[in-house]
């Protein structure tokens, strides 16, 4: 037997870059497995392997934009593993401030088959003589084909930004995507008020959510996370659960539950008092529900396998609040999973009817005088706005109704978005229903 | 002693299942020693004996500098756990591949002196065990492969 070698991090990176692209692996996870098998591996060579692994992920579009205009062969001839080192290359020149060109440049060529590396030197090198010059597609011109370019995001979304928010708003949000870091936890405040927390642990109040805690990374809090001190929870996912505004003794059920942090921040709200039924489709995720609800010491929560779509017959008008952050396709978190931006566009028109089934059976367990909360992670106004309005003109039993959450007012509707709020894209819709059907 | 050939990925022996080693004799007791000196020049940290082109369940580890171990009709006798991690070979030159393997293995062999003994590993040494008896059953690590690299 031979040792295996062990890899360098852009080695490593490559790797798994062409394995991604090939077998269409979800990028984290095949990040996580890779980097939990080099146990030899640097903590600076993890975190590059990973950074370049991500950065070449996110600036796809804008990186083959690049090399194919420089390349001195037809784009289509370069071979796949050849290209994915000039994008590695490219990335480290563009995006990674303290790594020295000729360092970039030296390791790309490193890293390159030997018929090839004359041909990445020269692309890399090219590149940086001339200042690092990017000519982007004009705006004025090509807005789509300049969004889509610029902040490496597939035509069919970039369009659908501009229909949805105007060419300057759909830029501003892009842009903001790529700003957005750090990661938000929602404070365990069974055990400590935000400010105890912060005291011990360190961290930044979040902003609008009362019981965020913003950090930069998640080291400092590992091991409050362990001990269910507090949980990772965007800041928009926060405002969510303060919009559903659940109370002490109510009955409250959140559909498409997993991996759980909202019925966490409903069953926090309640002071674990009152019931929290947590429903999610798939049966593997239930455990997760569990574990999660144990660590935090909440004891109010009860989790199953079912389908949000066909509501307990049992069940109907029982529940005081009800929360769906429905199936979407997720083109708000673009910032957290760089690589959603990528998938098939025509996917998320499949999701509508399914939204519209959640929503519709969901609007059926609330109690007269409930709230019914509808939510996604994405900004196309089809799977937001759009269904609200749809679902309210069938059932004039619920009404809009705004919420207040810290100190901040919202209407009954609302888009928090990166550029905006500082938050991931997220969509928030809160209903009451004020009559039995619509008759009052 | 004398440095052997490594027989290469191709090379119909080392799809062969090897016979017991029924009398430790001297030519055993040199094939020991000339397996461990062909695996430490080819710097690998196992060898079995079909790789040199003997069919005989013989096998030498050196996963710690300096620790041979010699293994002469060893046998699996437990395993427990999981690992997922590269491996390469010497009859396989220039390639490594993801492999999965017990994360703790105990053997059962016969040592030079014709002693029964057990020995128990984990991590790179349990992988090695595995390793290197599966080429006494004729088994190569890229049968078994999770995938290859490159």
């Amino acid at each position: 037997m031979m040792r295996a070698e062990t890899k360098s991090p852009r080695a490593l990176a490559l790797e798994l870059l062409l394995r991604c692209e090939a077998a269409g692996q979800y990028a984290n996870l095949a990040l996580d497995s890779a980097l939990g098998r080099e146990r030899d591996m640097s903590a600076v060579d993890r975190s590059l392997c990973t950074a370049l692994f991500y950065s070449v992920i996110e600036h796809r579009i804008t990186l083959d934009y690049i090399i194919n205009g420089r390349s001195s062969i037809a784009p289509a001839a370069i071979e796949q593993r050849v290209r994915m080192i000039l994008r590695m290359g490219l990335v480290q020149l563009l995006y990674f401030d303290r790594i020295p060109d000729h360092a970039a440049i030296h390791e790309a060529v490193e890293l390159t088959p030997k018929r090839s590396k004359g041909f990445v030197n020269a692309v890399l090198r090219s590149f940086c003589r001339d200042g690092k010059r990017v000519d982007y597609p004009d705006g004025k011109a090509e807005p789509v084909r300049y969004l889509s370019v610029r902040y490496s995001v597939p035509d069919p979304l970039a369009e659908s930004f501009v229909r949805g928010y105007g060419f300057a708003r759909a830029e501003s949000i892009f842009a903001a995507f790529e700003k957005v870091g750090g990661v938000t936890v929602r404070v365990n405040t069974q055990r400590y008020t935000r400010e105890a927390f912060i005291t011990k642990f360190g961290g930044v109040a979040a902003k609008i959510a009362p019981n965020g805690v913003r950090f930069d990374d998640l080291s400092a809090v590992s091991a409050a996370l362990e001990a269910g001190d507090c949980f990772v929870q965007d800041e928009a996912s926060q405002i969510c659960v303060e919009a559903l505004g659940a109370r002490e003794h109510e009955r409250v059920l959140d559909l498409c539950a997993a991996p759980g942090s909202k019925s966490f921040g409903a069953a926090l709200c309640m002071q674990n008092t009152g019931e929290v039924k947590s429903f999610d489709l798939h049966e593997n995720k239930i455990s997760l529900i569990r574990r999660g609800a144990k660590k935090l010491g909440l004891s109010n929560i009860t989790a199953a396998a079912a389908d949000a779509r066909n509501a307990d017959p049992e069940a109907l008008g029982q529940f005081d609040r009800v929360i769906c952050d429905v199936p979407c396709s997720g083109y708000g978190v673009l910032a957290k999973k760089p690589d959603i931006r990528y998938k098939d566009f025509s996917l998320a028109v499949g999701l509508l009817p399914v939204q519209a089934a959640i929503l519709e059976s969901a609007s059926r367990l609330v109690s007269v005088g409930g709230v019914l909360v509808y939510s996604t992670c994405t900004l196309l106004p089809d799977e937001n706005e759009e269904q609200i309005n749809a679902f309210l003109s069938r059932h004039p039993e619920f009404e809009i109704e705004a919420f207040t959450v810290g100190e901040t007012a919202f209407e009954g509707m609302v888009t928090l978005a990166p550029d905006t709020h500082g938050t991931d894209g997220f969509f928030i819709a809160k209903l009451k229903r004020i009559t039995r059907n619509g008759k009052s | 002693m004398a440095k052997l050939q490594i027989r290469k990925v191709g090379d119909e022996v080392l799809r062969k299942v090897c016979r017991p080693v029924e009398e430790i004799t001297p030519r055993i007791l040199t094939l020991l020693d000339d397996m461990t000196e062909t695996m430490r020049a080819a710097d690998g940290c196992g060898l079995a004996a079909p790789q040199v082109g003997i069919l005989r369940r013989i096998v030498v580890i050196e996963v710690e500098q300096g620790k041979v171990i010699e293994l002469i009709n060893p046998k699996i006798i437990a395993t427990a756990g999981e690992q997922e991690g590269p491996e390469g070979c010497l009859s396989v030159p220039g390639r490594q591949g993801i492999v999965k393997r017990p994360k703790h293995v105990t053997v059962r062999a016969t040592n030079r002196h014709g002693e029964v003994f057990e020995m128990s590993g984990s991590d790179l040494l349990a992988r090695a065990f595995c390793h290197e008896l599966d080429h006494l059953d004729g088994k190569l690590y890229i049968d078994r492969a999770t995938y290859m690299e490159d």
